[in-house]
């Protein structure tokens, strides 16, 4: 088992409900909903005006937020996992849908002819700016595969590890709200007037937030050598594409479901072995529907008993953040064997098709749990994620 | 013949490709090539989509031409997928989206343009033409893209999570970043660094899997994140050595075409972070170490 399954050694998370891991899981459990008019720019002709924005003051080591918040993440992160290897065998690997914009819009909004700072709109410099901040290697990856990037970046860091391309990696998921992804979705009529409300009847949108996830990987055997605390581990990552539609999900959920399926392949578990699943959630209609579609494809009759969950309602949805932000929940989950409500839930669409937890937070007794990430054109990546305990 | 040991990854195989340069070289005809581009893209997607995808999806189809595989190829397959990497990606869309924002405010941009504008809309486009719903990724990692995308391709057959997967790698360059790239390089860097635009498409397939033909260029191992030195022990087995010095600023790999080693390699910044200090030759044409493979692939040579 340890050769494949990755140790969770170090986490953080920066979001709208403060900065650190335990806040962000005290605010969860308390149903938080941090959101608020939008800050951080003028949101012009806009018809909504709410998001979820990080009110604290951040690192200022780099030259764009979003690099701060995923420095504030990582430093939590590597502060927790304590004894790092020499610095050229740790790897980092960034997730961000858009770092760059605010360059962009900068420049574009600057005068005529002005040149841009065509480095800043590279994602490359992202992971140049964090590594050179937190003092790591060369060993570097960015992807970008809209909002399941920061669970791929997960499945990507582990596959370096099996491969021994570094004996430690970073997964940082980072994104700052910028105006041009506040105005897309706006564009899209995407955004709930009010807070969104994954999973509920009245839902009419998703909430934008802003933050970072990390998490510190290790092979498992390297990380008990070194007695560190294990947070949690990896034991399965899945990829799939719905290959249906650019903004919509497949209405049958089938790339969901792949995604999952694979996931549980790789970690060699049945569905009826997952204590919960961290859905997307967003809290648009379609890619609400199509993710209870896919996760009745996947746990066929016993669909009804799975434990449903979503984030976003206390978060927003971070964009390549989220998939390392809800990974780092999806551990505490397992770690404290409750899993959070989804705040703002009154009214299920889904009753009798699956649990949704809503009002409190739900006891558990599980040892994996799954952990969902879809975006724009049906990218889709599941993470099947485990308790410590389950490597004693 | 070298032999691939156990602890080695299956042999994965180039099964074609095609590299695609919007300015033809002088030995080709570009009027030809044009009529080509627009036939095989159709009047809807050289309508709206971004210069950069509409070279990713031909040059996939002509790959795909190359390797035979026809209207009747099964699609919808979960064993199939598609991996990008590009320097900018889906940049032409985004200046588009980001100057209509910023000119005339949210109510005057197109909603079609935001989804278009982010990077993955070049997989995921790939993906919707072509049935592909095994794994997407996009690699956005400036001149070390293509090798990441290259690795982690292999990395995907090798596991038995694909059998085969389009490996795009390209960057088409929006008019004005391509001013402000070359403005900045020629100050910065001397002369040697043109943006320059061009689209490579590969059919990677697991060699288990694949139909091809014996002779055919496999790609038998492969290693990554750092040079390593290659060398074939007397036991006949390959083995990657990492070299003592770790401080290498190259993000490389090396991987092993019909028996010989080619080595790829792209400098991503240097080991300080800054990627304003780093050698940017590989910008100038993200596909530029890549086009070896395709090289070697067609004129069946080893390195």
């Amino acid at each position: 088992m340890s050769e494949s399954v990755i140790a969770v050694t170090g986490l953080g998370a920066v979001t709208a409900l403060g900065i650190g891991v335990d806040v962000l899981w005290a605010g969860l459990l308390e149903g938080r909903r941090p959101f608020g008019p939008v800050r951080a720019f003028d949101i012009g002709d806009c018809k909504v005006n709410l998001a979820a924005e990080v009110q604290q003051q951040l690192p200022s080591a780099c030259s764009s937020r979003t690099a701060n918040l995923g420095v504030a993440a990582a430093r939590e992160a590597l502060k927790e996992s304590a004894l790092l290897p020499a610095r050229s065998r740790i790897g980092l690997v960034v997730a961000s849908t858009g770092h760059g914009d605010r360059a962009l819009e900068d420049a574009l909004r600057g005068s005529a002819g002005a040149p841009l700072g065509w480095q800043s709109c590279l994602k490359s410099s992202l992971a140049d700016e964090l590594a050179q901040v937190l003092e790591l290697g060369p060993r570097r990856q960015v992807i970008n595969t809209a909002c399941s990037s920061g669970a791929i970046a997960i499945a990507l860091a582990c596959d370096g590890l099996r491969a021994r391309d570094y004996d430690l990696v970073l997964a940082v998921g980072c994104d700052e709200l910028t105006a041009l992804t506040y105005s897309g979705f706006n564009a899209l009529r995407a955004l709930d007037p009010a807070a969104c409300r994954p999973f509920d009847r009245n839902r009419r949108g998703m909430s934008i937030g802003e933050g970072a996830g990390c998490l510190v990987l290790e092979r498992l055997d390297d990380a008990r050598k070194q007695h560190k605390r294990i947070r949690g581990l990896i034991v399965g990552a899945g990829l799939a594409c719905d290959a249906h539609h650019l903004t919509a999900p497949d209405p049958e959920g089938k790339g969901a479901a792949l995604s999952m399926q694979m996931a549980l392949a790789q970690a060699k578990l049945p569905a009826s072995a997952m204590g919960f699943v961290n859905a997307h959630g967003t809290g648009t209609s379609l890619n609400d529907r199509a993710e209870i579609a896919g996760i009745e494809r996947v746990f066929g009759g016993s669909a009804r008993e799975c434990v449903v969950h979503s984030v976003k309602a206390s978060t927003g949805h971070c964009m390549g953040a989220a998939g390392t932000i809800e990974a780092v929940v999806a551990l505490l989950a397992l770690e404290n064997q409750r899993v959070p409500h989804t705040a703002g839930l009154e009214n299920c669409e889904f009753d009798g098709r699956v649990d949704c937890v809503q009002s409190r937070p739900r006891a558990i007794a599980a040892s994996y749990g799954i952990s969902n990430s879809f975006g724009f054109g049906g990218n889709d990546a599941s993470l099947v994620l485990a308790r410590a305990e389950v490597a004693e | 013949m070298i032999q691939v040991s156990a602890k080695l990854p299956p042999r994965v195989v180039v099964r074609g490709g095609h590299y695609y340069q919007p300015r033809p070289t002088y030995f080709e005809d570009e009027t030809a090539q044009q009529r080509l581009f627009d036939e095989t893209l159709g009047k809807e997607s050289l309508r709206r989509l971004d210069p950069l995808c509409q070279g990713a999806l031909y040059a996939v189809e002509m790959a795909r031409r190359e390797c035979g595989f026809g209207a009747g190829e099964k699609t919808q397959l979960a064993a199939y997928g598609v991996c990008v990497a590009t320097a900018f990606g889906a940049q032409s869309t985004r200046v588009r989206y980001a100057k209509r924002l910023a000119q005339l405010g949210a109510s005057a941009t197109n909603p079609i343009d935001f989804p278009d504008s982010i990077d993955g809309a070049v997989a995921s486009h790939i993906a919707m033409r072509f049935g592909l719903r095994g794994p997407s990724l996009t690699f956005v990692q400036g001149p070390s893209s293509a090798e990441a995308a290259l690795i982690a391709s292999c990395r995907l057959i090798a596991s038995g999570r694909a059998e085969r997967i389009y490996l795009v790698i390209g960057d088409i360059y929006d008019p004005w970043l391509r001013r402000s790239v070359a403005d900045s390089l020629r100050v910065t860097q001397g002369s040697h660094a043109v943006p320059e635009d061009a689209v490579l498409a590969l059919a990677l397939e697991a060699h288990a899997t694949s139909a091809c033909d014996e002779g055919q260029v496999f790609v038998t191992g492969f290693t990554g994140h750092e040079r390593h030195r290659a060398t074939v022990e007397a036991d006949g087995l390959v083995r990657a050595v990492t070299p003592p010095s770790q401080a290498s600023a190259d993000f490389s790999g090396v991987m092993q075409i019909a028996g010989a080693w080619l080595e790829v390699c792209a400098p991503m910044g240097n080991p300080e972070g800054s990627c304003q200090d780093g050698p940017m030759n590989a910008v100038h044409d993200n596909t530029g170490y890549e086009s070896q493979l395709l090289l070697a692939f067609r004129r069946k040579v080893t390195h």
